[in-house]
């Protein structure tokens, strides 16, 4: 067998150096990344343009609108920093929800996994910092707190790995058993604190828990109460774990080859199995903190009726947004957390101010406007810039992975 | 009709798919289109359906230039194309998918879709029933269905991509039939891509024969196979001889395993493989060898028996523990299942080389698959999406994936697709590997590859198993008999 018609036309014009091949290379995956990048900033602004619209025909001035949106986020320090603290666990969670949207799994019951983390953090309260710690451990500060987010993730992803488990082992789709479980767990936090529940203060009529003790509060900030340092440490960490796993581990290439032709990466030799009720699980366990957050920022400190305030749901937009893009996800979370401060702070100004109530429903229809746009973008994106991805020519396999 | 193409020209990248190509096709004739893997065949035959636009040259339909956004303005023009994987949507019945893409708007006259359905059907001798569900279907029986529905939009130029492999020999030979007819008796144009030279002799008036893109030369037929094998690859190519090769011990062990099909259940097959020993199982469609050779590498429980992997019993293991074993499984379908759209061919090695570290070495991996490529002559680069290699060279690239070292390899019509070179030279690769004592099962339709390759064979027919290993059963024709259940 010889291989002298082996040649293909495509050898023949001599391959550029090296250097300036890579160089093209590199400026080409950016061209190509460009779009993707700047298709959400359209979108957002191509929805806010309609959001005014609506505002205007509702009488209200577009301009204040603006202007509220503005002072209600990024106006000064204090705001920014609240605005930060907002954004935290909407960051964590989009995090670990890259890892299963990635592997092709539609992690609906997210919200469910934040409620059970929120519910964890404030058992670890109670065993470690309320009345007779428990075995008689005295934790201390840093202790009780650190037990406290190991319970959160460790009921995150106990619940995140029951959605996997119904899955393989009982064929149940990953939708329905979330968005079953999501229920469970908000019932399960609304007996905890309401009616008389097991957690909730003698003689208190308020659906929620006692404040924390102080010894179980997260540390804040000197001059920003509401923002605490711990949460900043922990979504850093978690962000550079995702990155590690999607850009450099073997299994973050499983779970692309997973969410591409699950059949075939089967196939090919990975536990598909395994490998579904483990990234559930890890972004079941990053959500639990995500809502051990929720209840343990410093002026909130107890656990509510409603602790994850529909973050989880947040966090999906925000991944399919970002189109799984863990590069993407604290960019386009960072425009969500503003898009939903801001929204209430558009709510409260207009009807304080202007004695102008505007309904309750505003901020979704801006999210959802903004879904929309973001779509139509990437469409537009699609059909008038082609990814120049599907050509063979490109060596670009392993300069554009990262 | 005559369809003319005028210097047809499409690259992707750097490769020139086509180059300059300029080829008539007359009406009531059947032409071939011929090639080596990757040598333009797909891309041609999608230009002129309108699946894909060239960067120059034009289409002149009866002296007319025309223009094709889609499929359907080609066919519109009389022009229809039937994919080597059937478009069609499985969830809906045979006469749904008749009516889809027909005009008619959203309440088409069923009735009458079904008559005209239900004539086409009778004068092939097509037994298909209009209410059943598309994917209870073999693949030959959804390319009934698909001729019939491009026929009944009053198609004049009908394009067949490879449409032999995967279905029964029985099916071809109606098939064929009906290709003739058509040709012949309604003064249609078939135009035939295929990789098997004997059936493009019997069937067609005419090829032509493309290499890297370009035209090399049409060829009247009747001639030999030899010539055309000449043009397609510019030398004469020959069969080797099957070096023997000693075998070692007991690989595989299968007792009294009971298979389930969807039409039929197999009962009592028992089976031994001894290491270096290639074992070929023939039959028509769906008599049991898919399931068999599912059942050998822990992807499919059987009823009843039991499964001994090099001495070992695994009946019931998962799959990854018989992977663990040495077994290694190539299944047909290419983008369906074992390859991965979308993922380049380093990702794939980078996926599947074995090792112990967490992360991922992506220069061990470029690498593999730059030798890979090398060795097993895949036009691609490293850094090519699988989907946009042609069908042979996804094959040729599924090969390349599988391990060294096996015990037992078990392959799903490990040819189809490859062109006569390819094919050959897969199967010295494949041969090679019983030096390291690998034993091979594997299935074909092709009756020559069988009794080419296997040292011994098993057939299947209705239910039953039967196993030849006298070498003088061993023809193609008694084979044949074997397969229609003629003892
Ligand atoms: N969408 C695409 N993107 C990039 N390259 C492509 C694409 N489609 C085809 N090619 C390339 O064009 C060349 C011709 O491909 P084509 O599918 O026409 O070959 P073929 O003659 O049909 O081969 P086979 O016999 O293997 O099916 C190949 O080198 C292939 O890699
Ligand atoms: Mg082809």
């Amino acid at each position: 067998m010889s291989t002298t018609e082996q040649s293909s036309p495509a050898s023949h014009p001599a391959k550029p150096a090296m250097n300036g091949a890579q160089g093209r290379m590199l400026w080409r995956s950016f061209l190509d990344l460009l779009p993707a990048m700047l298709a959400p900033f359209f979108g957002i602004a191509a929805a806010l343009g309609i959001i005014f619209g609506i505002l205007a025909w509702q009488g209200a001035d577009p301009q204040i609108a603006w202007d509220y949106l503005y002072q209600g986020t990024l106006a000064d320090a204090a705001k920014r920093a609240d605005l930060v603290a907002y954004w935290m666990p909407l960051a964590i969670t989009s995090f670990g929800l890259v890892l299963t949207y990635t592997a092709g799994l539609w992690n609906i019951g997210v919200e469910g996994q934040i409620v059970m983390g929120a519910i964890g953090a404030t058992w670890g309260v109670r065993l470690f910092a309320e009345g007779e710690p428990l075995l008689g451990l005295n934790l201390g500060h840093t202790g009780i707190l650190f037990m406290c987010f190991v319970l959160a993730a460790a009921s995150g992803a106990l619940w995140a790995a029951l959605v996997g488990f119904l899955k393989t082992r009982g064929g149940v789709n990953e939708i329905f058993g979330g968005v079953a479980l999501n229920f469970i767990a908000q019932t399960f936090n609304m007996y905890l604190v309401s009616n008389g529940g097991p957690w909730q203060p003698a003689g208190s009529r308020a659906t929620e828990t006692a404040r924390f003790p102080e010894i179980a509060r997260l540390d804040a900030f000197a001059e920003y109460r509401r923002l605490s340092p711990a949460t900043i440490y922990i979504t850093v960490g978690a962000m550079v774990l995702v990155f590690l796993i999607m850009y450099v581990s073997r299994w973050g290439l499983q779970l692309r080859a997973m969410g591409k032709n699950q059949r075939s990466a089967f196939l090919l030799g990975v536990r598909t199995e395994r490998n579904i009720v483990l990234s559930l699980a890890i972004c079941g366990a990053l959500a639990g903190i995500g809502g051990a957050y929720r209840v343990m920022t410093p002026d909130v400190s107890k656990l509510t009726a409603t602790p994850s305030g529909g973050v989880g749901f947040l966090a999906i937009l925000v991944v399919l947004l970002a189109s799984m893009s863990a590069v993407l996800v604290p960019f386009v979370s960072f425009v969500f957390a503003m898009l939903s401060k801001g929204g209430q702070r558009i709510e409260s100004g207009f009807q304080w101010d202007h004695d102008l109530l505007l309904d309750r429903s505003l901020v979704r229809v801006l999210q959802s406007t903004i879904v929309l746009m973001v779509v139509l973008a990437f469409g537009v994106r699609n059909r008038f810039f082609p990814p120049h991805r599907a050509q063979p020519d490109t060596d670009e396999d392993e300069v554009a992975r990262t | 009709m005559r369809v003319e193409l005028q210097h047809i020209s499409k690259s992707f990248g750097r490769v020139w798919a086509n180059q300059d190509l300029s080829l008539t096709f007359e009406g009531g004739q059947i032409y071939a289109i011929l090639g080596e893997n990757g040598a333009g065949k797909s891309t041609l035959m999608k230009i002129l359906s309108g699946f894909q636009s060239a960067d120059s040259g034009q289409i002149v339909v009866d002296g007319q230039a025309v223009s094709f956004e889609a499929p359907t303005d080609a066919i519109e023009h009389g022009i229809g194309m039937l994919y080597q994987d059937p478009l069609d949507f499985p969830p809906f019945t045979v006469l749904e998918n008749f009516i889809a893409g027909r005009p008619g708007g959203f309440f088409p006259d069923r009735q009458a879709a079904r008559g005209i359905l239900l004539d086409l059907a009778q004068r092939f001798g097509f037994d298909l029933d209009p209410d059943a569900y598309v994917d209870s279907l073999t693949i030959g029986e959804r390319q009934q269905l698909e001729i019939m529905r491009l026929l009944s939009l009053n198609v004049r130029v009908l394009i067949l991509d490879e449409p032999t492999t995967g279905i029964s020999a029985e099916q071809k030979a109606q098939l064929f039939d009906v290709l003739k007819s058509l040709a012949h008796d309604d003064g249609l144009t078939v135009i035939l891509v295929s990789h098997k030279l004997e059936d493009v002799i019997e069937l067609c008036s005419s090829a032509f024969v493309l290499r890297q893109g370009r035209l090399v030369g049409q060829q009247q037929i009747p001639c030999d196979i030899s010539t055309l094998v000449a043009m397609m690859f510019g030398k004469i190519v020959a069969r080797q001889e099957r070096p023997m090769s000693d075998l070692g011990d007991c690989v595989l062990h299968a007792e009294r395993i009971s298979l389930e099909t969807r039409r039929l259940v197999v009962e009592d097959v028992s089976l031994d493989v001894r290491a270096g020993e290639v074992i070929g199982l023939a039959g028509l469609d769906g008599s049991g060898q898919n399931e068999l050779v599912r059942v050998c590498c822990g992807l499919l429980r059987p009823d009843r028996g039991a499964v001994h992997i090099g001495g070992r019993e695994m009946t019931g293991q998962p799959y990854h523990r018989f992977v663990k074993h040495g077994v290694a499984f190539l299944p047909a379908g290419r983008l369906e299942e074992g390859l991965i759209g979308g993922m380049t061919l380093t990702e794939h090695f980078a996926l599947t080389l074995p090792s112990r570290a967490p992360w991922v070495n992506w220069i061990r991996a470029r690498r593999t698959a730059g030798e890979r490529i090398e060795r097993f002559n895949v036009k691609g680069r490293p850094g090519s999406p699988i989907q946009t290699l042609s069908g042979g060279n996804q094959q040729r690239f599924a090969l390349s994936l599988l391990p060294s070292n096996l015990r037992l390899l078990l392959l799903e019509h490990p040819t189809r697709g490859l062109d006569v070179e390819s094919a050959m030279y897969i199967w010295e690769q494949l041969l090679r590997r019983r030096e390291e004592g690998t034993a091979i099962i594997f299935i074909s339709a092709e009756l020559d590859e069988i009794v080419a390759y296997s040292d011994r064979i098993l057939v299947f027919f209705g239910g039953r198993v039967t196993l030849v290993d006298d070498r003088a059963d061993m023809t193609a024709d008694r084979l044949g008999e074997l397969i229609g259940g003629r003892m």
